[in-house]
């Protein structure tokens, strides 16, 4: 049964830094006398909101009583100082690192659980003048003071606290997870060999794969020891559950991937060509964790035998060795494979969007080069579920390959364009369009989804991601995007959005991201719609056009990225802060925190420092309002994760990458909000 | 509507490393202008309830710097550099601006001694132009010895070589009484940089193609143009220039002349300081 006692206290969480009031310890308040709560329901939803909205004024009579004047004079000076704090905090320099933040704590009688509501300011306190006033001469009591508070909304915990990240859907990896791995892929394939090799057996182990397995074949393992993971088509990341930490000293080793021959390429650069994750050196790695690598092999990836069996292997390779008293044994390993995050129904309890804490941790490997293995770049949009609109209709990514798409969507080539070999897509494939039959500007493919537009309805922003070939100079080749509805052919209702034209040939932008609706998003359908319309049947297609203005170069095609931009959209960038190093971008050892008000409202990098500790680096830009979702309904965040290209750390005209090797783990903290009560929730 | 702006340190001269992102409660936008010649033209903006230590931070670095306005679905929708900022409080108003800001500055005059129209030296401030990047200034002497034209350049010189907040306005009426802090901000897209530096060319004499005149135009003025999309206009018009025109008005005026067909030009600079030249009507919607 719920306490029955209210509370209700004015404090900055410091032990004697409390206005008690509903304690009877000196200060009260008389019945009736919080006067009246004003909710708007939809206050925080509304598009104007500004800070004063989500502002709420309470207007209270206030008694203070106390042996004497004395006692009342601390009682009084410790109620204003408290709420002078809470000024200093919002409005000082530095004010929300000099200050403690000063908030209410709330629970009415019989209601299970306490709210909490961080104070803006005090814009006024009453007092009767202490002389001459009966009340305070004979009895030693203020008895009819007033006091205005401006508060935000309540919520469910203190304030700068954190908690623990929510539960997930899963998406590759493990159920009911704390945190996923998101990566730039959206393809069907599934590692299903792990092999193990001893170089002193020479001799390979038993399929390790969906099995609870030790990472080396020995302990400890020796130099020539391999760990190869395989898989039908190509593959981009491995990830396993750290079941038992492994504590390797001076352990080096090379990672390949497999060549016809068959043989084993050269050594992959660390940062250019994969990373590891959480840290370097994974396999030390604490047990709970995922470790993870992310790899971009080139197009000479081939299926090989290995140990009789033809897969696209990568191996890790034992170059050196020095101790390895306790094997790092791993389990539920997988290839993550989704460019997004799915928050179950229900997950947030309260009466608005909560605060949000969205932390995304980046994997290990480049230094001060701009590589693949820096991040400078995320674009990130929220959809919810509807009655209406199934999420699992939705795919952010549809990919250029004949194969690897989704039941529903059909990729019809045009023009000039044929699917050509490249194991740096899934299926193994990219659209090559070689502008040898025309050059004007003509479809070249496009993709088609059975019964879709009503699971895509709303705004849309898209993305190609594509190369050219090597020589080529901006202005040479256009694309465009065009939409259309029900059909694809030349009648179907149809927008058509702006002429694009990459920027890079491919030794500089090989994954170039080109914004097919820049400055603008993609409605569908292309009419405001309604409830009650029916899509039952209608299909929306995605058309390519492009053309060759002058020059020979082709274009190839990867792929068609989505990011929903109604109910929340941010592009993410690294503010280059010194454009030589790029100390701003993500890399080893930091994450970013897009945080719409948990701890503070900011977007910012944090390091990993070496013992754990997160330290707050610098601040990225948003470019968009702060992240808000709706308590109710099942949500997915989509991500597009970019890098600056080869040519430098960002200028203006700097289009940024989007390889398929980028990956970062999310974790989602929260607090909900509430109106009015929070009851048990 | 703007949900973000972006302030970030002068991209070229680089002479900071400054990064602030100011979210919409903060700041009511008065105005954002988008214009046939120049595309990203003007906007401004007030901050709400800045701090004093912020407002004064503001009004000695902001000028100079990178801005842009993002929307709700995350697209830029405006670009350019702070111009000016002014601080009011009811009873004064300071104002820091970049508009009379000069680091490269002579004289035109006609010499008393030879009866010919000269220039003076040109008189130069390297760490103005380390900071704000190049700013011409030309002033018109009348008729001077050489050396007190010299002496003139360098007088403007010395009085305007640095953005420093100048005092506007005092008033100790009845309505000076103590108010908020304001600060406004006036930014300009970078089309205007243009016009920052001087144009002349007596190399080589002649006519040839708008487009030619125009490509090598920015590559003499345009220190913030980081890429450029000019279209071929085989329209001819004189190479020489000698009149230390603005590079931004003579691009301008070239523009106004239009494209072949009596196309009408537009010009500016947009998105990651691009300049564009290009007819107004895209050529396939056009009739022969």
């Amino acid at each position: 049964m719920a306490d029955e006692l209210r509370i209700l206290e004015i404090t900055d969480g410091q032990a004697g830094r409390v206005v008690h009031v509903a304690a009877n310890a000196g200060y009260a308040v008389p019945f009736g006398g919080m006067g009246l709560a004003e909710i708007i329901p939809h206050s925080h939803d509304q598009s104007a909101l500004s800070l004063e909205d989500i502002i709420t004024l309470e207007t209270w009579s206030i008694l203070i009583f106390d042996q004497n004047a004395d006692a009342i004079d601390q009682k009084v000076s410790l109620l204003a100082d408290l709420l002078r704090q809470s000024w200093l905090y919002w409005n000082a320099k530095n004010g929300q690192f000099l200050y403690r933040p000063v908030y209410l704590i709330e629970r009415a009688q019989c209601e299970t659980n306490s709210r909490y509501a961080l104070i803006r300011e005090a814009p006024q306190i009453t007092m009767p003048r202490p002389v001459y006033n009966m009340a305070f001469e004979v009895a030693q009591v203020i008895n009819d003071g007033g006091l205005q508070l401006s508060r935000y909304a309540w919520r469910e915990g203190l304030p700068e606290t954190m908690g623990t990240a929510i539960t997930l859907d899963e998406t590759d990896g493990p159920a009911d997870p704390l945190f996923v791995q998101v990566v730039n892929s959206q393809d069907e394939t599934e590692i299903d060999t792990i092999y193990r090799y001893d170089a002193s057996l020479t001799s390979y182990s038993a399929n390790l794969f969906g099995s609870d397995h030790d990472v080396w074949p020995t302990t400890p393992p020796a130099v020539g020891d391999q760990y190869l993971i395989g898989a039908e088509e190509p593959f981009w990341h491995y990830f396993a559950e750290i079941l038992t930490r492994g504590n390797p000293v001076g352990l080096t080793y090379d990672v390949k991937f497999s060549i016809a021959g068959p043989g084993w390429s050269a050594a992959m650069t660390i940062g250019e060509d994969f990373t590891e994750f959480p840290e370097s050196n994974p396999f030390g790695a604490a047990a709970g964790q995922e470790l993870g690598f992310n790899f971009l092999p080139d197009d000479t990836w081939a299926k090989v035998a290995v140990n009789a069996t033809t897969k696209y292997w990568i191996k890790i390779e034992i170059t050196a060795i020095t101790t390895y008293a306790t094997m790092t044994e791993v389990g539920n390993d997988y290839t993550p494979k989704t460019p997004e995050i799915r928050i179950p129904a229900n997950t947030f309890n309260g009466d608005i969007s909560p605060l949000l804490l969205l932390r995304l941790k980046h994997p290990y490997g480049t230094d001060d080069e701009s590589e693949y293995g820096a991040t400078s770049r995320i674009i990130v949009g929220l959809r919810q579920e509807t009655d209406l609109v199934d999420l699992d209709e939705i795919v952010s990514q549809l990919i250029c390959a004949s194969d690897n798409n989704p039941a529903g969507w059909a990729l019809t080539l045009d023009t000039d364009a044929a699917y050509i070999t490249d194991e740096r897509n899934p299926n193994a494939q990219k659209i090559e369009i070689d502008f040898a039959g025309e050059t004007t500007m003509v479809r070249r493919f496009y993709f088609e989804g059975s019964d879709k537009l009503l699971h895509y309805t709303g705004n849309w922003k898209v993305f190609l991601i594509c190369h050219t070939d090597y020589g080529y100079s901006e202005g040479e080749i256009n694309v465009q995007l065009v939409a259309k509805i029900n059909s694809d052919g030349d009648d179907a209702p149809a927008i058509p959005y702006p002429e694009q034209s990459p920027k890079w040939d491919d030794t500089t932008g090989l994954f170039e991201i080109i914004d097919l609706t820049k400055d603008t998003t993609m409605k569908l359908p292309f009419a405001d719609t309604n409830r009650g319309d029916d899509y039952d049947g209608a299909n929306v297609i995605f058309e390519i056009y492009a053309e060759q203005v002058t020059g020979s170069s082709s274009f190839y095609a990867w792929k068609l990225v989505f990011i929903p931009a109604d109910e929340w959209i941010a592009d993410l960038n690294d503010p280059i802060s010194n454009n030589t190093t790029g100390n701003s971008a993500l890399r080893g050892y930091t994450l970013l925190d897009i945080d719409n008000g948990l701890v503070a409202l900011r977007t910012i990098k944090q390091i990993i420092d070496d013992s754990g500790e997160i330290v707050p680096a610098e601040t990225w830009s948003r470019r968009s309002e702060p992240m808000k979702i709706d308590p109710a309904r099942e949500a997915r965040l989509y991500f597009l994760i970019a890098s600056y290209t080869g040519g430098g750390w960002g200028t203006a005209s700097d289009p940024t990458e989007a390889s398929p090797m980028a990956q970062v783990q999310a974790e989602i903290y929260h607090q909900d909000r509430f109106l009015y009560l929070r009851g048990d929730r | 509507m703007i949900e973000s702006i972006v302030v970030k340190n002068n991209p070229v001269t680089l002479w900071e490393s400054f990064h602030c992102e100011l979210e919409r409660p903060q700041f009511s936008i008065s105005q954002m202008s988008l214009r046939d010649i120049g595309w990203y033209y003007e906007a401004r903006f007030k901050l709400i309830n800045p701090t004093k230590l912020d407002a004064l931070m503001w009004l000695n670095n902001g000028p100079g710097r990178d801005i842009s306005f993002y929307n709700d679905k995350a697209n830029m929708d405006w670009e350019g550099f702070i111009n000016a900022v002014t601080l009011s409080k009811g009873d004064a108003d300071a104002k820091n601006s970049l508009t009379n800001l000069s680091n490269e500055v002579w004289v035109r005059y006609s010499d008393l001694t030879t009866g010919l129209v000269s220039r003076s030296n040109v008189a130069s401030h390297v760490a103005s132009q380390a900071r704000y990047g190049q700013k011409d200034w030309v002033l018109n002497g009348g008729e001077l010895e050489a050396d007190e034209a010299d002496q003139l350049a360098q007088i403007w010189l010395d009085r305007n070589f640095w953005a420093t907040p100048q005092l506007q306005r005092i008033n100790i009426g009845e309505s000076a009484r103590k108010k908020e802090l304001e600060l406004e901000f006036y930014c300009l897209g970078y089309w205007h940089t243009l016009n920052w530096k001087v144009y002349n060319q007596t190399a080589v004499t002649g006519t040839t193609a708008a487009s030619t005149i125009v490509a090598a135009i920015i590559t003499e003025v345009g220190d913030y143009i980081a890429s450029t999309s000019i279209d071929t206009n085989d329209l001819l018009h004189t190479r020489e220039y000698d009149a230390d025109r603005r590079g931004g008005d003579i691009v301008e005026a070239i523009t106004r002349v239009g494209f072949a067909n009596n196309q009408p030009g537009v010009c500016g600079v947009r998105d990651g300081r691009e300049f564009f030249f290009e007819p107004a009507v895209p050529s396939g919607l056009v009739s022969d």
